[in-house]
């Protein structure tokens, strides 16, 4: 309850947990350095590359996985999710979207990105992703983020939706949200 | 009731939202209601400052806290009891969150809280359509943050004057 006296202690922890990151992180570098090392070099992907070479900007996408990924996409409500291009490099995705409600049902340009990080041992593992279209002169725009899995055998990217509105009755009104769920 | 005794003067007062909207916390009560421990659920009553309410008309809340966090709900039901409304305007509201230091001044704690809010689909669309709940049903939640400032520890204490 007592900030002052809260952040008067706060500097010496933030720097302590900074640098335990700083050593956490040199560590793994350093670890993924000497596997890569270890390993024949036909074997190392790309994405282990970046990971080697430090660079955590860097994240390029499975080939695999895009495959997965462009395509034509439905969710309940009959929207139409078309996942044109995904750039192996940087994950960007490019395609458009028509939904038939609130729509006439023309396709609406989309962008996105697509991220991916190796599976641990425990816990559950998604492919994330997000993706905004922009409602031309309807004047909204509608941003989902959200992953892509396999439920129950089935491709799937379950998506959380924030739909941001121009015009309302109120200064509150502006924002809707919901889920889509697209199956190909 | 040592747990309750430390957690009644936290929340019990009057809060203000950025809205002027008040939450009323009258009082904070020990359950257990069948399972193996204390919860504790909160009564009070909120005062909507923006929307189509009336700022002094007091809609019941109802939650709980543990610790410094916080779910509570407020029902907005606004129909006339002795009236039969076809398309009610009613809409119901539920908060989550915690009380934190201040985004804007890290030296005041304030409750940080996200709402949902569900809004009856017919509102405000076309008459003519046959189904509104299944064309529409889509556009039924809105979502948004509120952060609220505990400014009496009195439930009833008077809300400022606006200028």
């Amino acid at each position: 309850m007592d900030q002052l006296n809260h952040s008067s202690k706060g500097p010496p922890i933030a720097q302590k947990t900074r640098s335990d990151m700083k050593l956490k992180r040199a560590i793994l570098s350093a670890s993924i350095l000497l596997w890569t090392l270890a390993h024949p070099a036909h074997l190392v992907t790309a994405q282990e590359t970046a990971a080697a070479t430090g660079d955590i900007t860097k994240n390029p996408v499975d080939p695999i996985i895009i495959k997965e990924l462009v395509g034509d996409w439905k969710n309940e409500l009959n929207s139409t999710l078309s996942i044109k291009r995904i750039d192996p490099n940087s994950g960007l995705i490019t395609g458009s979207y028509a939904s038939p409600s609130g729509t006439p049902g023309q396709a609406f340009p989309l962008t996105g990105w697509v991220n991916t990080a190796p599976a641990t041992t425990k816990g559950d593992h998604v492919v994330v992703v997000s993706f905004s279209v922009r409602w031309g002169k309807i004047g909204s725009v509608t941003a989902w983020n959200g992953f892509y899995r396999l439920q129950s055998n089935t491709p799937t990217i379950i998506g959380q939706w924030h739909l941001a509105r121009p015009n309302t009755d109120f200064p509150w009104d502006h924002i809707l949200t919901g889920q889509d769920r697209f199956t190909k | 009731m040592n747990e309750l005794a430390k957690l009644k003067p936290v929340w019990v007062g009057l809060w203000i939202n950025r809205k002027s909207s008040l939450l009323r916390i009258f009082d904070l009560k020990a359950v257990t209601e069948g399972t193996n421990r204390t919860h504790y659920r909160i009564k009070g009553a909120y005062q909507t400052g923006v929307g189509r309410p009336d700022s002094t008309t007091r809609f019941p809340v109802t939650g709980f806290v543990t610790g410094d966090q916080i779910v509570f709900t407020v029902s907005f039901r606004v129909a006339d009891n002795n009236r039969e409304d076809d398309e009610p305007k009613d809409a119901m509201t539920a908060w989550a969150g915690q009380i934190m230091p201040d985004q804007e001044n890290c030296e005041i704690q304030t409750l940080q809280t996200l709402w949902h809010l569900t809004r009856n689909v017919v509102e405000g669309e076309d008459d003519t359509d046959p189904n509104p709940e299944k064309d529409h049903g889509w556009a039924s939640l809105l979502a948004g943050a509120d952060t609220f400032r505990k400014i009496s520890d009195d439930p009833n204490a008077s809300p400022p004057t606006l200028e």
